[in-house]
């Protein structure tokens, strides 16, 4: 069995291809999105999802969420005494959510396709995969995250002949696709986006009007890992309360103070102009890379949770002169796509005649130097072998000399982006190669091959040797060899981990803690008194009566805390 | 690979076509399977509808259509660029019943008056050269119109900001770059950039590059302040360019300004750049060939001076005239030899000169005669500096065959070699090991030259950049004090006041020498010539604490005599001659392999290469070396009235053999001088032809020789008088002094008696004795009679001692009172009551010297 997962920033989810369409699976708690968040219980215990993520403003510490942001660096969270790797907390994400999928599915799930944000480099997209191994999942594909959410939309339409673009702005990263469909292809002709823009970008403009009224919350802000967790949680509420009100108050208690600020829909759409101003440069990029003109888009696709926003939809209106289509639930859409591949590469019946051809969205390429007139010699020059928007899989090569006579060797660094001088592109990766002595200009063969995975490989023909080089990148986290990942895996699953049943029990508790942290007088007594007809409920140990209080005490805290949201 | 045979088409079908070709393919070759087989047809596919592309820009092409007739090229590029946004229509936005479409419309509506004014404030500002900040307000309120949220209209404005900028280039300098971020232009690929997006990076780059030049110790920042400011008097910016790296600076950005970046010519002041333009426009002479001219021209002309027997002031006039030659030459061949290709700075070598000053020490050991700091070595010193700087010299040695034009590219470090040689080997029969160490040195400078430059390049260029700007003028101050004691050091070596290990000092001072070196890079030879100026400061001191060095005074005051010429010990001509020599070569290879970037065409080379060969033979004639050294030589036949100079008078006596070297240490100093004769039979120029090996006898021989040696001048064939060269050989011997002999004792006998009684002097035959003869008269072989009268005290020693009678030499009698008071005894004198008394005594001594 292949399950389809979306690794999302704030969100993540799985799904698998049944009888001709995708389906989403529950997790333990019954829902159909788990929270990114990691934690550890009081007790040591690990928490993943919603338990977790409760967790995040009272034991800010204890919980790390975000963490696909530092996916591929070195980045370390530090939590309780030990510090976790992107890759790892990603792991238990995916283990948990696999976990889930056998409990639905009845079967083991030992592979995977997971999603990507479009804007993902080599070293990203080898986190991820190493972070689905980590899992105990094989991953069979990684998939681009509006590609995936493309396929969810475009399984539909396989018929027709059409064109849309998916405008995708999850929690941290921002996406946008061109696709076509004709005759049963799926065709990306281009991607783009910004890779440091999303939902989360939203919230600090909210926490950052918050701390502008209060000085003591701006100095605690950026000192204060506690308080920035509650008051960006503040900010997350009030951004979703403007998705429907025309306003809405952000409150926090911190130090025994309560702190308030109401923001109006006007006064967010100001501050989030140059939010806003941001997306319309990946959108054209995207139109003129693909050579598709916006009239003849028959569709505009919002996908990710930012897309909620109105002032989000509102632009995305603007921009095309007309609304957007709000058929497909964004937060839904890119699992349901990465079953949609899942199903393709089972090679599903319903999917025989479906061909999926996906790009590279950045331009990959090496670092050169030019003489200039007179002599003179310009170093570090990005000089692209795959440009950005090629259909992959691809394999290029182009030819690069030598500088000076009798060079020793020719050191290639290779880039990703778009800039001219490589200083400003992402470095992922460098190959030294040797060459023969003898008057410069000696030509070497540079091929790059970008798989179907987003992978790349680099491999260097030395003309006069018939020498041939591959890449093999600097860095040591990617020469992680498989008994490392095992015991890796193994360290992972020591962690002591909870009975599934209790869940649900757990992030109930979390909630009340929270809210009995935020809350002050009268409230905090009332859900004191909540906690404790909980607790004596759990105390009985059946089941049942622990069920019933618990919906009971969720229902009063909804009263309080307005619907869930998470 | 045809596309249309892989897609199963005929050549030229439809766009439609060509993806239902592909779409039905690609069913075969899944991406998920097949990669190797998607590539392929992808690849087909690609080439396909390109072809379609130009099928339909260009129809009059298509002549293998076949029978799918062309297209009309109906598709019309998806985003119009040359649409002004007034002539735009609004998207057409179906009416619709929907209220919120039909609010949305209305709100469109309004928004585009509003951006036709921000538009027009833009251009108002653009033309109103309103300054950065306002032009950036304008543009980012243009940016943030409502009406430009519709992505189609943002494309149109996109255009025309692109236009209105590109238009009004000058005036619009200021927010190029703000547009260019704001619009990411410059991550767009190189094909799709319209030609006035196109322009403005151009011109950001432009920009950019005229901001690097305009930093302090950038590679053309010489060359870019010469074109930036006004002309200034003719004759001063002539002699700047002569001096400086303006030439090639210049002409590498005016060549950039006539190809890539045009642009650049609105930072740089059109009066200046025509200036510019004529000096490069005439043939012009390059900086190696005045670096050659002037020991050629000097050699020459010191010749003449030489041979000539003039007064001595038109001798002085003349000297000056020798240094002021090259400068005429300079003027002359400046119309007639032609300017060259480019040079830029060299990437090697930057080490090497340090290195080969480092190598000094190491030769001074190997020979310890060599005259390290000497006029000829300083004057080259400094040529060589500056073409080392100049030195366009790209070759990253790495293999043996790249050894021989390697050694001989890198003729700088040669040069020093050749100076420090100094034209020939010695005879002390250790040639072979000093070949080797110099063979050595050589290889290792070379190599670690370029190694080292490399890696403190690497080194350093990071740090520079952080140090540059506000260090810079420390450094500068540094390197000269570095410069000077390294000046110093040296000088010290060779006058081996504190040994030659101090000179050891200088070594990490080099290493900031070539650090400096690498972080700032020296654009101008103006420190060159304050290093000169210390160099003759610190000569100039030395001479003050040791009056045996020559000090700057000394050097230029030598510059006539023509002493510099020749090497001591060899009697070759050196440093100047291997210059050229070298040189020669070094031009000769390269023209053999075709490399005509840095040494000239071959007219101008021949030129140089012809002055050099005839200098060679020139000065050579002139200077003939001594027999032995050219054995193949035979003698020149003597015809008609031609004779040969003859020694006139006892050549025993030219050489005063006692007042040579008086302190010269006991032992044999075999020596041959070459002597050049003039017409009278005086010699007018002395030279070791093998030195005795020690200078100051060397000195001494020469001076001698000079003041007391006559000869019979040689007549030649017409029976006139001429100058000849003449060898003479000798041999200066000291012997140690034999052991004194022993000093007779002298004793005085007891005082007998009781009565008055003179003093009674003892043993007066042993106060003089074999081996007293006082030293100073015996160096001089002074002799006579000496009288003298003793004072004896009451303890019947000598309490003064005065001369009666001189001998007529001052050091004589001074010894022989100096030995008495010392040696004579007496008995005291008594008086009547037999107390002691003081006396009177008088006598006197001759001093013979014996034949012995």
């Amino acid at each position: 069995m292949i399950i389809g997962i979306d690794l999302g920033t704030t969100n993540s989810a799985a799904a698998y291809w049944a009888d001709g369409a995708p389906v989403l699976i529950p997790n333990r708690l019954g829902e159909m999105l788990t929270p990114s968040a990691v934690g550890l219980a009081d007790d040591g215990g690990l928490l993943v999802g919603r338990p977790a993520r409760e967790r995040m403003a009272t034991h800010a510490a204890l919980t790390a969420t975000a963490f696909k942001r530092y996916m591929g660096t070195q980045h370390r969270v530090k939590l309780g005494t030990r510090d976790y790797g992107a890759e790892e907390l990603s792991a238990m994400v995916l283990r948990s959510l696999k976990e889930d999928a056998e409990a639905h599915l009845g079967v083991a799930v030992t592979e995977a396709v997971i999603t990507v944000p479009a804007y993902f480099n080599d070293k990203q997209r080898k986190a991820t995969r190493r972070a689905g191994e980590l899992a105990g999942l094989k991953v069979e594909r990684l998939i681009n995250e509006p590609t995936a959410a493309a396929l969810a939309y475009g399984i539909h339409q396989l018929d027709g002949e059409t064109r849309f673009l998916v405008f995708d702005l999850g929690g941290g990263t921002f996406d946008v696709s061109v696709l076509e469909i004709f005759e049963g292809v799926i065709e990306v002709r281009a991607s783009t986006g910004d890779n440091r823009l999303g939902g989360e970008d939203f919230n600090e403009v909210l926490a950052g009007l918050m701390a502008a009224t209060d000085t003591r919350l701006a100095t605690a802000m950026r000192g204060d890992r506690q308080m920035a967790a509650k008051l960006m949680e503040a900010a997350e509420r009030a951004r979703r309360s403007l998705t429907s009100g025309s306003s809405a108050t952000m409150a926090l208690n911190w130090q025994g103070e309560q702190y308030s600020h109401d923001v109006t829909a006007e006064a967010f759409e100001a501050a989030a102009q140059p939010l806003l101003d941001r997306m319309r440069n990946p959108v054209l990029r995207a139109l003129r890379d693909a050579d598709i003109a916006p009239a003849s888009l028959a569709e505009i696709i919002l996908i990710g949770g930012a897309t909620r926003m109105p002032i989000v939809r509102r632009t995305v209106a603007k921009m095309f002169g007309r609304f957007p289509n709000a058929s497909i639930n964004p937060d839904e859409a890119v699992a349901l796509g990465a079953a949609v591949q899942a199903g393709l590469k089972a090679r599903d019946a319903a999917l025989k005649e479906v061909v999926v051809t996906d790009v590279c969205p950045y331009s990959l390429g090496v670092n050169i130097a030019e003489r200039l007139p007179g002599g003179a010699i310009e170093e570090g020059i990005f000089s692209p072998v795959i440009e950005r928007n090629t259909t992959v899989p691809v394999s290029r090569v182009n030819v690069y000399e030598t500088m000076h006579a009798n060079q020793k060797q020719i050191v290639l660094g290779i880039y990703q982006g778009e800039a001219r001088r490589v200083a400003d592109n992402v470095r992922i990766g460098e190959l030294k190669v040797p060459m023969p002595r003898g008057p410069e200009g000696q030509p070497v063969e540079v091929r790059f091959s970008y798989d179907i995975n987003g992978l790349l490989e680099v491999d260097v023909h030395v003309i006069a040797t018939g020498d041939r080089h591959s890449l093999v990148i600097a860095d040591p986290e990617d020469q992680v060899s498989p008994a490392e990942i095992e015991r890796r895996r193994a360290a992972l699953a020591a962690l002591k981990q909870h009975p599934r049943d209790s869940e649900a029990n757990r992030a109930a508790m979390a909630r009340a803690e929270r809210l009995w942290e935020d809350a002050l007088g009268d409230e905090r007594d009332y859900i004191g008194r909540l906690i404790q007809q909980f607790q004596g409920a759990l105390a009985t140990q059946d089941v049942r009566t622990a069920d019933t209080a618990r919906d009971e005490m969720m229902a009063a805290l909804d009263q309080i805390d307005g619907p869930r949201w998470l | 690979m045809n596309p249309w045979v892989v897609l199963g088409l005929p050549p030229g079908a439809d766009r439609d076509a060509i993806r239902r070709a592909y779409a039905k393919k690609l069913k075969g070759v899944n991406p998920e399977d097949d990669p190797e087989g998607f590539m392929a047809l992808r690849a087909a596919h690609d080439a396909a509808l390109e072809q379609l592309k130009w099928r339909q820009t260009w129809p009059d092409d298509d002549e293998d259509a076949g029978d799918a007739p062309a297209q009309p090229a109906a598709t019309a590029p998806a985003f119009a660029w040359d649409l002004p946004p007034a002539d735009v229509a609004e998207p057409a936005l179906e009416p619709v019943a929907d209220p919120a479409q039909a609010a949305l419309e209305a709100e469109f509506a309004a928004d585009q008056a509003d951006l036709r004014t921000r538009q027009q404030a833009l251009i108002d500002m653009i033309d109103g050269r309103a300054d950065q900040a306002a032009q950036h307000g304008a543009l980012d309120r243009l940016l943030a119109a409502p009406a430009l949220i519709d992505i189609m209209a943002r494309d149109r404005i996109e255009a025309w900001v692109a236009a209105v900028l590109a238009d009004r280039l000058p005036a619009s300098d200021p927010v190029i770059i703000h547009a260019i971020e704001r619009f990411g232009w410059a991550e767009l690929p190189l094909g799709q950039r319209p030609p006035d997006v196109a322009r403005l990076l151009r011109r950001r780059e432009e920009g950019e590059f005229v901001a690097e030049i305009a930093r302090r110790h950038t590679p053309l920042h010489v060359g870019y302040l010469a074109l930036r400011d006004p002309p200034g008097p003719g004759w001063w910016w002539h002699l700047k360019a002569v001096f400086s790296a303006e030439p090639a600076q210049t002409r590498q950005i005016l060549g950039l300004v006539d190809g890539p970046l045009p642009g650049i010519a609105d930072w740089l002041n059109a009066d200046a750049t025509a200036w510019w333009r004529t000096y490069h426009s005439i043939p012009r002479l390059r900086l190696w060939m005045i670096v050659t001219m002037i020991p050629l021209a000097s050699l020459l002309l010191v010749g003449v001076v030489a041979a000539a027997d003039w007064p001595q002031a038109a001798q002085a006039g003349f000297s000056l005239l020798v240094w002021a030659s090259p400068w005429g030459l300079l003027w002359l061949l400046r119309r007639r030899l032609e300017w060259q290709a480019d040079w830029d700075r060299p990437e090697f070598h930057y080490a090497a000169w340090p290195l080969a000053v480092l190598a000094l020490p190491v030769l001074a050991a190997a020979w310890p005669a060599v005259p390290v700091l000497t006029p000829l070595f300083l004057l080259p010193l400094l040529l060589v500096v500056g073409w080392t700087i100049l030195a366009n010299d790209r070759l990253q040695p790495d293999d043996w065959r790249d050894l021989v034009p390697g050694l001989v590219r890198s003729q700088p470090a040669w040069l020093l070699l050749a100076l420090l040689v100094g034209g020939a080997p010695a005879s002390d029969g250790l040639d072979a090991v000093r070949g080797l160490a110099i063979a050595g040195c050589a290889l290792a400078w070379w190599q670690a030259g370029d190694q080292i430059s490399w890696a403190a390049r690497r080194l350093l260029s990071r740090w520079g950049e952080r140090l540059g700007g506000a260090l810079a003028p420390w450094l500068v101050l540094a390197a000269g004090g570095v410069a000077a004691l390294l000046i110093l050091g040296l000088a010290l070596i060779d006058a081996g006041l504190v040994g030659r290990a101090l000179g050891l000092l200088a070594l990490p001072m080099l290493a900031g020498l070539v650090a400096f070196r690498m972080v700032s890079g020296w654009q101008q030879l103006g420190p060159l010539a304050a290093l000169a100026g210390l160099v003759l400061l610190c000569l100039e001191l030395l001479s003050w604490i040791d009056p045996g060095t020559t000090g700057a005074g000394g050097i230029i005051a030598g510059l006539g005599d023509g002493s510099w010429l020749i090497d001591d010990r060899s009697g070759l001509p050196r440093s100047g001659l291997i210059f050229v020599a070298v040189f020669a070569v070094t031009s000769l290879w390269r023209g053999w392999r075709g490399e005509t970037a840095n040494n000239g065409s071959w007219t101008s080379r021949l030129i140089i290469i012809g002055i050099a060969i005839a200098t060679v033979v020139g000065i050579s004639l002139f200077y003939p070396a001594s027999p032995d050294r050219r054995p193949g030589r035979a003698p020149v036949a003597q015809r008609g009235l031609s004779q040969p100079a003859k020694p006139d008078g006892d050549t025993r006596l030219w050489l005063d053999d006692a007042t040579l070297m008086p302190k010269l240490a006991p032992g044999e100093y075999p020596y041959e001088v070459r002597l050049v004769v003039d017409q009278k039979g005086r010699v007018i120029f002395c030279a070791m032809a093998r030195s005795s090996g020690v200078t100051g006898l060397d000195k001494a021989l020469c001076d001698q020789l000079k003041a007391r040696a006559r000869f019979k001048p040689g007549l030649n064939d017409a029976g006139a008088p001429m100058a000849t060269v003449e060898f003479f050989s000798g041999l200066v011997r000291r012997v140690a002094p034999a052991a004194a002999p022993p000093v007779p004792p002298i004793s005085c006998p007891a005082a007998t008696g009781t009565g008055p009684m003179v003093a009674e002097p003892c043993m007066p035959d042993r106060w003089f004795y074999d081996g007293s003869y006082p030293p100073a008269a015996q160096a001089a072989g002074l002799s006579g009679t000496v009288g003298y009268r003793l004072e004896v005290g009451l303890d019947g020693r000598v309490a003064e001692c005065h001369i009666d009678a001189s001998s007529g030499h001052a050091s004589l009698d001074a010894g022989t009172c100096q030995l008495l008071r010392r040696r004579a005894r007496f008995v005291p004198a008594r008086d009547v009551d037999g107390s002691a008394m003081a006396w009177t005594y008088r006598g006197s001594i001759r001093w013979m010297l014996s034949d012995r």
